[in-house]
C-alpha cells in the first residue's frame, strides 16, 4: 500500500521556508541505478526515434512520404521515455522531491526535441518568423518598435530585447538564442507548476504529476515552444503566480511578504511589455486571487494579493495606455465575433456561424483525431473530480479557490473552437488555464494511484479514500490506466492543436504557414536580398509574405487592398493603382499555386478581404498571370511557382501594354 | 586604524555574504568581452544573460542570506532565470528612455549597473551587520567548517544541469544528422545587371536595339543546357542563346536584339527552358526611341 508523501513545508499553510523545514517523511531511498539507466536509455532511444520520423519526412518533403509512418515512429518515440518517466512520477514513495524535479526537467527537454528537429536551423512558423525578423532588426539597427508583418508585435518588445541582450553576451545568432529561450521556457513552465502545486497541496507526489500533466497541454509540444512572445510570457505568467502565492502566505514575516510582492511586481511588469494576452490573463488570475483572499474580511492577510493585483492592473494600464494602445483594435474583434458565432449556432439558420468543423480535411491519423475529441472530456472530468476531492481545502486556501475558478475557463473555452473568430483565442488560452488546471488533474491521478487524497486535517495525516484498501493488482491496473491517460492526452491534445502540416515537413500547401517555407521561396528571398537590398515594401499573400519578408529583409505592407490586384481577371481599379505608388509598394510577389485551392486559413491577404472564410473556389490562374500585361509591373524573377515583380510608379497610367489607356 | 580594520572586515564579510558571485559575474562579463572562440563565448555568455541578472535582482530584493533560504537550490536557480528574463526588458527599456538605441555597450551598461547595485546592497547589509557586531562586547568569529561541494550545491541541481546540457547536446547531434529538406530541382531565372535593379523602362543600347542580361539558376544535381529566347512584342524574336549551367550553380547570359523604333514602350518577354521544362517569361520594358513617341 502506498500513500502520498506529504511535505508540510511545501504546503500553502505550512512553514515559511521550504528549504529549512525538516523532512516530513522518511528519507527517500536512493533511486536504484536500474531506473536511472532505464530512463537514460529511454531518453536516447526516444530521441533517436524522433530523428528517424523527421529524417524520413525531410527526405520526402515533396511528396509527403508516408504520414502514418511518421506518426507511428513519433509516438512510439514519445512513449519510450514518457511511459517510464510517468511510472516513476506516479510512485508516491521512494522518490525524492529533487528526483521528481529532475524527471520533470528531463520530460521538458525530451518533449522539446521534436520542435527543434522540425526546424533546426531557421524559423518556420508565421509568428516565429515575425518575431525573428523583429529581433534581427533590433540587433542590427538598435531601434525598438519597428513595423512588423504582425503589427502588434512591434508594441511588445520584451522577447526581442531579451534575445538581443543574450546575443550580445553569447555571440549566438537570433534563432539559436530563440531555441535556448524556447528550451528554457519548456523547463521553467514545468518547474513553476511543480512549485505552485507543491505549495498548494503539500505533496511533492501531486506536484510532480502536475508538472507532467502540464506537459500534456495542447500547446506544449509546438505552439508554446515556438520562438514567439507567448512562449516567454507564459514563463513569466507561471512564475508571477508562484511568486504571488509566496507573497500571500500568512506565516511569512511582513517584510518578507513585501519582498515577494516586489519580486512579483518585476515579473508582472515584464509580462506587460512582452505579450498582451498573457498579461491580461495574468491580471485576471491576480484579481481572482486577490478576491479569493476576501480582503474585506481580513485585510492583513489579503492586502499583499490586492497590491499585486493593483500592480498588474497598473502595469498593463501604463503600457497599453502609452505604447501598446493598438492592442485594443487588434484584440477587440475576436471575442465579439466569437460570441456572435456561438450565438448563431442557436439561431434559426444554424449554418451562419463558424465555417469550421472538427478536423476539416485533416490528414492526421484517425486515432489522433478520436483522442483529440476525447481529451477535453477526460481533462474536464479529471478536473471536476480533482475539484471535488479537494473541496475541503477551498475554505483555507485562496490559491485553490483561484485554481478552481480559472480552471472553469477551460471547458468554457471549448465551444469557441468551433468558431473562426473564437478558435485562436480558445487555443491560446489552454497553455494558461492548464497552469492551474493541471493541479486538479494531478490531484485526481495522485489520489487514484496512491489511495489517498492528500491531507485532511493537517500535515502528515493522509486521508484514505474509499478505495484505499485494495489489492496490489488494482493498484497496478490504476497505474496502467494513469499511463494510458497520459499517453492519450498527449496524443489527443497534440491532435487538437497541431495539424499534420505543423508537425512534419511535406509538400507546399496553400495557406499553411509551416508548409510555405520551401527552398524555392527561400531562394527568391535570398536573391532579392542580394540584388535589391532590404527595407523595401512589398505585397503578397499573407503566409508567403511572412517568409519572404523575414528572409529578404523586406516589409510586408499591412492593410493594403492586395486582393484588388490579385483576385480579378479585369484590370485593377484606378484607386488601387494610385495606392501603389510612388514609394508605397516596391515589389509584388505572386505564387501561381494560389490558383490551386482556397486558402486553408480562410483568407489570402487579411480577414476583411471579400469572401474571407466563405470562398470555395481559388483565384484564377489568369488573374495571377495578368501582370505581365502591365508596364508598371516588371517581372524580375521567375521560378517554378514564384514571380517577383518590381513596381514602377511612373508607369501606373500606362494601362495594358499595347492598348491605349 | 580600528575603523579601517572594521571596514576591511566588512568588505571581506560582504564578499562572504555575497558568496563572491557578483564579483565572479563581473569577471565573467569581462571574459565574455574578450575575443574568445564562439563556443566559449556562448558557454560564458548564456549564464550571464539568462541567470546573472536574475540573481542580482533576487539579491537586491531579498538580500543574500535571506534569498539563500528561499526554496531549494534548483528552484532558486529557476527563479533567478525567470527574474533574468523579466529584468532584461525592463532594464533595457529604461536605458532606451535615456538613449534610444539598443547596442552591445548599452546592454552591458545595464548589466553593470545591476551588478554594482547588487554589490552596494551586499556591502550595506554587511556594514549594518558589522556595526551590530561592533556594538557587541567583543567580536569573536566562530570557526565554521566549510561545507562540502555536494552539500553546498544540491545534487538535484547538478543532475538538472546535466540533463539540460546532455539533452541539448543530443538534440544538436540529432538535428545535425538530419538530411536536407527534399526540394524541387526546377530552375529559376532572373533579370540581371541593370535590368534587375534600374528603374524601367530600360534605356536602349543603340537607337534600334537593346540588351538585357539574364541569370539562370540550376538547382538540379546535374548540369543542364538552357535555351534563352527573347521576344519583343511587335518586332520579332532576338537570336536565342543556349548556355550550360553546372549543377547547383548559376550563369548570367546576355541577349541583344532589335527594338521597334516608333513604340513608346517596347516589351521584351524572356523565356528560359531546359528542354523538359519552361519557365513563365520574365518581362522588361524599353523606353521609346523618338521624343514624343509617348505623347498620345
Amino acid at each position: 500500500m502506498t500513500s502520498i508523501v506529504h511535505d508540510p513545508a511545501g504546503s500553502e499553510t505550512a512553514g515559511t521556508i521550504e528549504a529549512a523545514a525538516p523532512p516530513a517523511t522518511r528519507r527517500p531511498a536512493r533511486p536504484p541505478l536500474v531506473w536511472y539507466s532505464l530512463l537514460a536509455a529511454a531518453f536516447v532511444l526516444g530521441a533517436v526515434m524522433f530523428r528517424f520520423a523527421y529524417a524520413e519526412a525531410f527526405a520526402h518533403a515533396l511528396t509527403g512520404g508516408d504520414p502514418a509512418y511518421h506518426y507511428t515512429v513519433y509516438w512510439i518515440g514519445m512513449a519510450l521515455f514518457l511511459v517510464p518517466a510517468s511510472l516513476r512520477l506516479l510512485r508516491a514513495n521512494g522518490v525524492s522531491a529533487g528526483e521528481r524535479k529532475v524527471l520533470l526537467i528531463a520530460v521538458a527537454v525530451f518533449t522539446y526535441i521534436p520542435r527543434v528537429l522540425r526546424s533546426p536551423s531557421q524559423p518556420l512558423f508565421f509568428d516565429e518568423l515575425a518575431h525573428w525578423s523583429q529581433s534581427e532588426h533590433l540587433y542590427q539597427s538598435g531601434k525598438l518598435f519597428q513595423p512588423n508583418v504582425v503589427a502588434i508585435v512591434a508594441d511588445y518588445p520584451g522577447l526581442h530585447i531579451l534575445t538581443v541582450a543574450a546575443q550580445h553576451f553569447s555571440g549566438l545568432d537570433t534563432y539559436q538564442v530563440g531555441l535556448v529561450i524556447g528550451g528554457l521556457s519548456h523547463v521553467l513552465e514545468l518547474l513553476a507548476v511543480f512549485v505552485l502545486v507543491r505549495r498548494l497541496f503539500g505533496s511533492q507526489h501531486t506536484a510532480g504529476l502536475a508538472g507532467l500533466c502540464y506537459a500534456l497541454n495542447p500547446g506544449y509540444l509546438l505552439f508554446t515552444a515556438q520562438y514567439a512572445y507567448e512562449s516567454l510570457a507564459l514563463i513569466l505568467v507561471a512564475w508571477a503566480i508562484v511568486l504571488a502565492q509566496e507573497a500571500s502566505r500568512p506565516e511569512s514575516p511582513r517584510a518578507t511578504r513585501w519582498r515577494w510582492t516586489a519580486a512579483t511586481g518585476v515579473v508582472i511588469a515584464a509580462t506587460a511589455v512582452t505579450h498582451h494576452l498573457s498579461s491580461l490573463f495574468l491580471v485576471f488570475v491576480l484579481v481572482v486571487h486577490a478576491l479569493a483572499h476576501r480582503p474585506w474580511r481580513d485585510w492583513e492577510r489579503g492586502r499583499y494579493a490586492v497590491w499585486i493585483a493593483v500592480i498588474g492592473i497598473a502595469a498593463n494600464a501604463l503600457w497599453m495606455g502609452t505604447l501598446g494602445s493598438s492592442v485594443f483594435t487588434y484584440l477587440a474583434p475576436y471575442p465579439r465575433e466569437g460570441f456572435e458565432q456561438i450565438l448563431s449556432f442557436f439561431s434559426a439558420d444554424g449554418q451562419s456561424g463558424s465555417g469550421r468543423s472538427a478536423f476539416q480535411a485533416s490528414s492526421l491519423p484517425r486515432y489522433e483525431m478520436v483522442l483529440a475529441l476525447a481529451a477535453p472530456v477526460v481533462v474536464s472530468l479529471l478536473g471536476v473530480i480533482g475539484a471535488w476531492l479537494s473541496r475541503r481545502r477551498w475554505r483555507t486556501s485562496p490559491m485553490l479557490r483561484t485554481v478552481f475558478i480559472v480552471s472553469v475557463c477551460y471547458p468554457l473555452s471549448l465551444p469557441f473552437v468551433l468558431t473562426t473568430a473564437g478558435a485562436p483565442g480558445a487555443h491560446r488560452s489552454w497553455p494558461f488555464t492548464y497552469l492551474l488546471l493541471s493541479g486538479l488533474l494531478a490531484f485526481t491521478i495522485a489520489a487514484a494511484c496512491s489511495g489517498t487524497a492528500g491531507r485532511r486535517g493537517g500535515p502528515g495525516r493522509p486521508r484514505r479514500v474509499a478505495f484505499a484498501a485494495r489489492s496490489r493488482r488494482i493498484n497496478a491496473l490504476l497505474k496502467a490506466g494513469a499511463i494510458a491517460v497520459v499517453m492519450a492526452l498527449i496524443v489527443g491534445n497534440s491532435g487538437s492543436e497541431n495539424n499534420n502540416e505543423s508537425m512534419f515537413p511535406g509538400p507546399w500547401q496553400v495557406g499553411t504557414d509551416a508548409r510555405t517555407e520551401s527552398p524555392e521561396l527561400l531562394a527568391v528571398a535570398a536573391w532579392a536580398k542580394q540584388t535589391q537590398g532590404g527595407g523595401h515594401n512589398f505585397i503578397s499573400d499573407y503566409t508567403t509574405g511572412g517568409v519572404f519578408g523575414a528572409f529578404a529583409d523586406d516589409d510586408f505592407l499591412v492593410g493594403f487592398p492586395s486582393w484588388d490586384l490579385y483576385f480579378y481577371d479585369a484590370p485593377p481599379k484606378p484607386q488601387t493603382l494610385q495606392e501603389l505608388g510612388p514609394d508605397k509598394v516596391d515589389f509584388m510577389l505572386v505564387d501561381s499555386r494560389l490558383s490551386e485551392a482556397p486558402f486553408e486559413s480562410g483568407f489570402y491577404f487579411e480577414p476583411s478581404e471579400p469572401e474571407a472564410y466563405t470562398r470555395t473556389s481559388p483565384i484564377s490562374l489568369s488573374a495571377l498571370e495578368k501582370f505581365t500585361a502591365y508596364p508598371w509591373a516588371v517581372k524580375i524573377y521567375q521560378s517554378q511557382h514564384y514571380a517577383l515583380y518590381r513596381l514602377e510608379p511612373g508607369e501606373l497610367n500606362a494601362g495594358v501594354y499595347g492598348v491605349t489607356p | 586604524m580600528s575603523r579601517a580594520i572594521t571596514s576591511l572586515r566588512s568588505v571581506v564579510a560582504a564578499q562572504r555574504a555575497g558568496g563572491g558571485v557578483p564579483a565572479a559575474v563581473a569577471g565573467a562579463l569581462s571574459l565574455a568581452n574578450l575575443p574568445v572562440p564562439g563556443v566559449w563565448k556562448a558557454v560564458l555568455g548564456l549564464p550571464l544573460a539568462f541567470w546573472a541578472p536574475g540573481y542580482c535582482v533576487a539579491i537586491l530584493i531579498f538580500g543574500h542570506a535571506s534569498w539563500a533560504a528561499r526554496f531549494d537550490g534548483l528552484v532558486r536557480r529557476a527563479a533567478e532565470c525567470v527574474l533574468s528574463m523579466a529584468a532584461w526588458p525592463l532594464l533595457v527599456l529604461l536605458a532606451y528612455a535615456i538613449e534610444p538605441r539598443v547596442t552591445a555597450s548599452s546592454v552591458e551598461r545595464c548589466f553593470l549597473v545591476l551588478v554594482i547595485a547588487t554589490l552596494i546592497r551586499v556591502q550595506l547589509t554587511t556594514r549594518s551587520a558589522g556595526s551590530d557586531e561592533a556594538a557587541a562586547p567583543r567580536y569573536q568569529p566562530q570557526p565554521q567548517p566549510r561545507a562540502r561541494f555536494s552539500e553546498r550545491v544540491p545534487r538535484a541541481l547538478i543532475a538538472a544541469v546535466a540533463v539540460i546540457v546532455l539533452g541539448g547536446g543530443l538534440t544538436a547531434v540529432l538535428a545535425y544528422s538530419l538530411p536536407p529538406q527534399q526540394s524541387s530541382t526546377a530552375s529559376a531565372a532572373a533579370l540581371a545587371g541593370t535590368a534587375a535593379t534600374a528603374d524601367t523602362p530600360l534605356a536602349r543600347e543603340t537607337a534600334q536595339g537593346g540588351e538585357v542580361s539574364v541569370t539562370i539558376f540550376n538547382s538540379a544535381p546535374v548540369a543542364h543546357d538552357y535555351r534563352i529566347t527573347a521576344t519583343v512584342t511587335g518586332a520579332g524574336t532576338w537570336t536565342a542563346t543556349v548556355t550550360t549551367v553546372a549543377a547547383d550553380s548559376q550563369t548570367t547570359a546576355k541577349l541583344r536584339g532589335a527594338l521597334p523604333s516608333t513604340a513608346c514602350l517596347s516589351r521584351v518577354s524572356i523565356v528560359v527552358s531546359d528542354g523538359s521544362q519552361r519557365l513563365q517569361p520574365l518581362v522588361a520594358y524599353f523606353r521609346g526611341n523618338e521624343s514624343g513617341s509617348c505623347d498620345q
